[in-house]
């Protein structure tokens, strides 16, 4: 294992797997629940967010440089370990299978309607297990250049609706009430708290003490993202139509009309913002093979790669038959989902790896 | 090992190869396209009847190739389906056209006075469920059928869809009686507070057809398309008409006026009266709401400049005092347009203004009351004007025309 | 030329070399005999056996191969030999020890103990003497013969810069490196490689500059080649690449003397191999392929254009046909109005899809290309000239391709000519390939998908260790002064960090405060 990630790397890896399908489905929930405030409710995510991303760091930072599951194994016991191991697999490949079918799912309402979905699922796991063949660093790098691209295309995209834009329409302010904008609140949030890769990707890390930073940027540059976009299509849109609208980020560029021969350019973005997509499911896939690799103590990861990808394909094509199945799962399902793996899961770990402080050490000595 | 997975690999790399080589499946070449440019909603009374303005592109183009040159053709080709929603009656067009509609390049929406009065909220579900269509096109109501609009060519133009989609945006900027309102804003209108909105018309002047290339041969055609009257919705229906005077008092009190022209009477020392008439380029609307003693009322300050492009009355324009009755005339002027608009708005029971957004923003407590029953609240609040007119610029000319041959005739 | 069984030769030049694997004897007769057993019957092989007077018993003879010999330097050792032989001298040491030091006329002489090293000195052009009663020959070097002289590099021209090439002979380009650099830190390491050709590779560095492992892994990797024949610097490129199964160029090469001195300055390590005038120079990074010398003569504004120019055909000339595709059969909507009419127009008579038409113009290109480098000169250029416009507005006109995609097959074509580095194009022509079938079975999504997988193959690319998308992934913001754009020559104080060894502190190359500024000094 080669420590070989720096910072802005793990930045680009925390916000590019926070902010491709947070971006696609936060601004329609939020919206939906709390109207014209919506962004309000981005605004707490984001603070309680950065809070999150500390906590996430701060457990981080006790790792003494062991790979993360050998770590817990080496406080909490084995079998607590391997547990873990299991469980954040499974959690990891489930979010893989989920993110997937989300983006084909966009894919096909946008833009490729007649193509079965099989394919775009089969086409979109083997980029995700062909860039991870490299091992993390390869990634790391790809995101990092990923993250570049967006800086550069997200300011045009927003600079290019600059006159559609109307702030008034979020006016008045708190309009919606403090129920509906606390309910809006928990997508953004729950989206916000898969900043816990960072448990996973820290170990790799070139300077691991600099997690913290990399951990606070990287939520802080998500919670921007959605925040614009939030903010963008409300004053575009006023609050009424935009709640009716699936993908409000592309309805927002697709009615950029500059001159008269810069039309209907959703489609670049659309791209753009895949490969985005495309990092966050490599990161994902990343975290299931990696997990079980070491939990299940298998020798070679390339066979569990290819196996998991596999297994991703069948259970993605079995699991929804319906696009509709898959759009509630998002909505209600999930919520317990990610909140049991993002939050109580890391919260069960600190708090194991309080209580047993003292044994870290004595253990290391012992161990063959 | 290794070289199992990579022959697996290769497996599915060939696989995916045989995509290329069966046609995929969204693919579409470019001449099985028949490219819309204009798209004509009707209602028969019981079916919707969609009219497609299609493109000829061996028509138009002069580029070379196997098609072009010989007798001249078309560029437009116009045919109408029915249905029960307006999606069947797009797929009924598979049994007449040899080419699969394509929407994307659209450029207006005309709907018929009929169906804008029953409602076209199928029209707009449409237009946001599908990716084809596009949200910017614009969107024009037509006294006659959309279909008999569609079939009229138009002068210095040879896709009448661009045409008309350039003609509102011309007028929209150029003279802002009538606004453009693309599909997006028409849905963002109608759920808004006040669930009104506006539409431009268009329609025939004249009686003939001119539906033939023969119009293309003479210098005149006998019958054209034109912007006309401003139509009012609201709650998804049609309810009225305004005219083009009210209709710039909308633009004015919407803040939505860029450019236009307004004339104002003058009178000069001999008695001759005239007009003068003064192009208006920047103005901006300020519309607040005013709560006294549980009283709403409204107060409109617009901030007008403009400049002085053509003058009747024998007048000396340099002289300060000249400019300040002109420019008090405009503001008079300006004033009677937003009055009767409202007035006319209020008459017809719908907001077309913005005020309701305007009141929930700044009282949005009282806004729970209101909206209860807001056409009401609406009609009994009052509206006072400050129009401040400047004129900035006189032109060329220190003197008008009128004070010259005046003078002369004097002595 | 090609890659025999390596097994199989093995056996029989072991059984070979086990016969000849002798010392030499002081019978003088035994050892020529041996020696012509080992070179062969050739008639080109002289031997000329010579006496000398103060040396009655002992007789010397001369071997050389005519041909690969300098003839004058052969004349003036010969003169020197018989003058000498003619001298009467008192000397107790003995013929071959008065020989190697008082009648040589050459400056490289060095002892011999084996009839293998003699017969291979032999072959490479030296001069051997066998002296009789002596355990010991002399190899003298000898080596010249008929080569090439120095002229302009047919194939990195520029426009402003020298015109100096490396031509085949090893000699002759280590000459040619030595007068630019001519610092005591500049390394030379020799080493022979290829059982039959037994070319000669050296191996080219500043020490202390380069960094030591990756030095030390060129010549790890060199040393591992196990093949009968390198016949060219690319036979080497391909052993010691990093990785087999990529498209890009892991190793740059390079015609000019300037070019590799300066990689070398910047840490770089030069492979020149004798018999071709193309060098290596490894580690290769994404960047320094679209890097040519005379960005660095030219002033930096017109270089940092240039450079963006090259990166953006890069891009063209991978994508340009894929997106045409991708565009004009999926979302016709991006579009302009016009220009879709247009495109539909010229469409209407045309039989094959998109996909099918780019597809043969591609085919058809290549064939062009690999036509036009085999023609005689003369026709040449008439053939191009004929071939290009007529062949398309010809195929236009018949209706078999429309005008559109003949112009973005040319324009790719042209593109892909602007990269510098010809290896690197050739990539994006066969990355072009890939790409125009993704993106015509999935649009645009189909052309994200393969840059995504390319992407993620280059950030896991390495050249002797070193990331290859360097300045980028990992940034390192300093290095980005001289990768796609060129900041002028006061501006670029220290050696781009990562190439050069960690040793010696990153030394200023440049002294400070060099901005030209006509008022700083005295007027």
């Amino acid at each position: 294992m080669k420590r070989e990630i720096s910072t802005l790397q793990t930045v680009a890896i925390v916000i590019n797997a926070i902010t491709p399908t947070a971006v696609l489905s936060v601004p329609g929930v939020a919206i939906g629940f709390a109207s014209n405030d919506g962004w309000i409710a981005v605004l707490i995510a984001a603070a309680a967010g950065v809070i999150i991303a500390i906590a996430m760091a701060a457990i981080c930072r006790r790792n003494p440089g062991l790979l993360f599951l050998e770590w817990i194994e080496s406080r909490l016991g084995t079998a607590t370990g391997i547990f873990i191991g299991v469980l954040l697999g499974v959690y990891y490949f489930n979010a893989f299978c989920m993110i997937v079918r989300e983006f084909a799912n966009f894919i096909e309402d946008m833009v490729l309607d007649e193509t079965p979905i099989v394919m775009l699922i089969v086409v979109m796991v083997a980029v995700s297990a062909f860039s991870i063949a490299h091992g993390i660093e390869a990634m790391a790098r790809s995101a990092a250049l990923v993250l570049y691209l967006i800086m550069i295309i997200v300011p045009i995209s927003v600079g290019l609706n600059f006159d559609d834009i109307n702030f008034k329409e979020l006016l008045p302010f708190f309009d919606a009430g403090a129920t509906r904008i606390g309910l809006a609140t928990i997508a953004p949030l729950l989206w916000l708290s898969e900043v816990s890769i960072l448990l996973i990707v820290q170990p790799y890390m070139k300077y691991p003490k600099s997690v913290m930073r990399a951990s606070v940027i990287g939520s802080i540059g998500s919670s921007l993202q959605l925040l614009l976009v939030t903010v963008i299509s409300t004053s575009i849109f006023g609050a009424d139509v935009v709640r009716m609208m699936s993908y409000p980020l592309f309805n927002m560029v697709g009615i950029v009309e500059v001159g008269e021969f810069v039309e209907r350019i959703e489609i670049f973005t659309i791209s753009v913002w895949g490969m985005t997509m495309y990092v966050k499911m490599a990161v994902f896939l990343f975290g299931a093979v990696h997990c079980f690799t070491h939990a299940l103590r298998l020798k070679s990861s390339m066979h569990v790669l290819f196996s998991i990808s596999l297994l991703a394909v069948a259970t993605i094509i079995v699991t929804w038959p319906r696009n509709t199945e898959h759009g509630q799962y998002v909505m209600i399902e999930s919520v317990p989902f990610f909140t049991l793996f993002n939050l109580i899961i890391p919260a069960c770990i600190a708090i194991g790896l309080l209580a047993t402080r003292g044994r870290g050490a004595a253990k290391g000595e012992q161990a063959p | 090992m290794r070289s199992t997975i990579r022959s697996a690999m290769m497996v599915v790399l060939l696989l995916l190869l045989c995509v290329a080589t069966t046609g995929c499946w969204n693919r579409i070449e470019l001449n099985e396209l028949a490219i819309t440019s204009a798209t004509g909603v009707d209602w028969d009374g019981q079916n919707w009847v969609m009219s497609y303005q299609v493109l000829i592109p061996a028509a138009i183009s002069s580029g070379i190739g196997t098609a072009g040159g010989g007798t001249p053709q078309s560029p437009v080709i116009v045919y109408s389906t029915k249905g029960k929603s307006i999606r069947e009656a797009m797929m009924h067009s598979y049994s007449e056209s040899p080419r699969k509609l394509f929407y994307a390049h659209n450029r207006v929406v005309i709907i018929s006075e009929e169906v804008a009065r029953r409602g076209f909220n199928e029209l707009l579900d449409v237009y946001f469920r599908n990716s084809g269509p596009r949200e910017t096109v614009s969107m024009l109501v037509t006294p006659g059928t959309a279909r008999r609009v569609l079939e009229q060519f138009m002068q210095l133009v040879i896709i009448p869809g661009e045409g008309m989609k350039d003609i509102i945006m011309s007028e929209a900027r150029n003279a802002s009686v009538l606004p453009n309102i693309p599909v997006y804003q028409m849905a963002m209108n109608l759920t808004s507070d006040a669930k009104s909105s506006v539409l431009p018309e268009i329609y025939i002047s004249g009686n003939e057809d001119t539906s033939t290339l023969d119009s293309f041969t003479h210098t005149t055609i006998p019958s054209k398309l034109k912007l006309g009257r401003l139509a009012i919705l609201h709650n998804d229906r049609m309810i009225g008409w305004m005219n083009r005077k009210q209709s710039l008092g909308v633009s004015f009190l919407r803040d939505e006026v860029k450019q236009t022209t307004i004339t104002t009477p003058c009178t000069d020392e001999q008695g001759h009266s005239g007009f003068d008439t003064l192009v208006i380029q920047r103005s901006s609307t300020k519309l607040k709401p005013k709560l006294t003693e549980g009283k709403l009322s409204y107060n409109a300050k617009v901030h007008v400049s403009g400049v002085l492009t053509e003058s009747d009355c024998a007048q000396n324009l340099y002289k300060p005092d000249i400019i300040m009755k002109m420019e008090s005339a405009a503001e008079q002027q300006i004033q009677q347009v937003l009055k009767g608009a409202w007035k006319k708005g209020q008459q017809m029971g719908a907001d077309v203004f913005g005020a309701a957004e305007k009141a929930h923003r700044k009282y949005p407590k009282a806004w729970k009351q209101w909206s209860k029953d807001w056409n009401s609240v609406f009609g009994e609040a009052p509206l006072e004007v400050q129009v401040d007119f400047r004129i900035t610029r006189m032109g060329l000319s220190n003197k008008s025309f009128q004070y010259m041959t005046d003078k002369n005739k004097k002595g | 030329m090609f890659m025999s069984n390596n097994k199989r030769k093995q056996e029989t030049n072991t059984g070979r070399e086990r016969q000849v694997e002798q010392l030499l004897v002081p019978d003088l007769d035994q050892n020529m005999e041996r020696l012509q057993l080992f070179l062969g019957e050739g008639a080109d092989i002289v031997h000329r056996t010579l006496t000398h007077r103060s040396f009655p018993d002992q007789r010397y003879s001369l071997f050389y191969i005519d041909g690969i010999v300098d003839g004058a330097a052969i004349g003036t050792m010969l003169l020197g030999l018989l003058e000498d032989g003619n001298k009467i001298i008192e000397s107790t040491d003995g013929l071959y020890t008065h020989l190697t030091d008082r009648s040589i006329a050459v400056g490289k002489i060095r002892p011999a103990e084996t009839i293998q090293e003699l017969g291979y000195a032999v072959l490479e052009g030296s001069s051997v003497i066998l002296v009789e009663g002596s355990l010991k020959a002399i190899i003298i070097d000898t080596t010249g013969g008929e080569s090439r002289s120095v002229e302009e590099p047919t194939s990195q021209t520029v426009v402003r810069g020298p015109k100096e090439g490396f031509t085949e002979n090893l000699r002759t380009n280590t000459a040619l490196m030595r007068r630019i650099i001519k610092s005591p830190k500049l390394r030379f390491d020799y080493k022979v490689i290829g059982r039959e050709t037994r070319t000669n590779v050296a191996i080219v560095y500043l020490q202390g500059i380069a960094q030591d492992d990756v030095v030390q892994e060129v010549h790890r990797r060199i040393d591992q080649i196990e093949i009968d024949a390198i016949l060219e610097s690319g036979y080497i490129e391909e052993f010691i690449q990093d990785k087999a199964f990529t498209p890009f160029p892991l190793i740059q090469n390079t015609e000019r003397p300037d070019t590799a001195c300066a990689s070398i300055l910047e840490g770089q390590v030069v492979i020149m191999v004798s018999g071709t005038p193309f060098v290596l120079i490894a580690p290769a990074t994404f960047v320094k392929f679209f890097q040519s010398s005379e960005d660095y003569y030219q002033r930096y504004d017109i270089s940092t254009f240039l450079r963006l120019i090259r990166v953006i055909s890069f891009f063209i000339s991978m994508l340009l046909p894929s997106l045409y595709i991708a565009i004009t059969t999926f979302h016709q909507e991006m579009l302009p109005t016009p220009l879709l009419i247009s495109l539909a127009a010229q469409r209407e008579g045309v039989p094959f899809p998109a996909l099918v038409e780019a597809f043969l113009m591609e085919i058809t290109f290549e064939i062009l290309r690999e036509a036009g480098v085999r023609m005689p000169r003369i026709i040449g250029p008439a053939i191009s000239i004929v071939g290009a416009l007529v062949l398309g507005q010809a195929a236009v006109q018949a209706g078999l391709v429309s005008a559109a995609m003949v112009i973005v097959v040319s324009f790719t074509a042209i593109a892909s000519f602007v990269i510098p580095a010809v290896n690197m194009g050739v990539a994006a022509r066969l990355i072009r390939f890939a790409l125009m079938i993704l993106g015509g079975s999935f649009g645009l999504f189909g052309i994200m998908s393969g840059l995504m997988v390319l992407l993620a193959h280059m950030s896991g690319l390495r050249s002797f260790g070193k990331p290859y998308l360097l300045p980028f992934s990992p940034l390192i913001i300093s290095n980005l002064k001289d990768a796609f754009i060129r900041v002028p020559w006061w501006a670029m104080r220290k050696r781009p960090i990562g190439m050069s060894s960690n040793q010696v502190p990153n030394q200023n190359r440049i002294g400070g405060g060099k901005r030209p500024d006509p008022d700083q000094g005295g007027a």
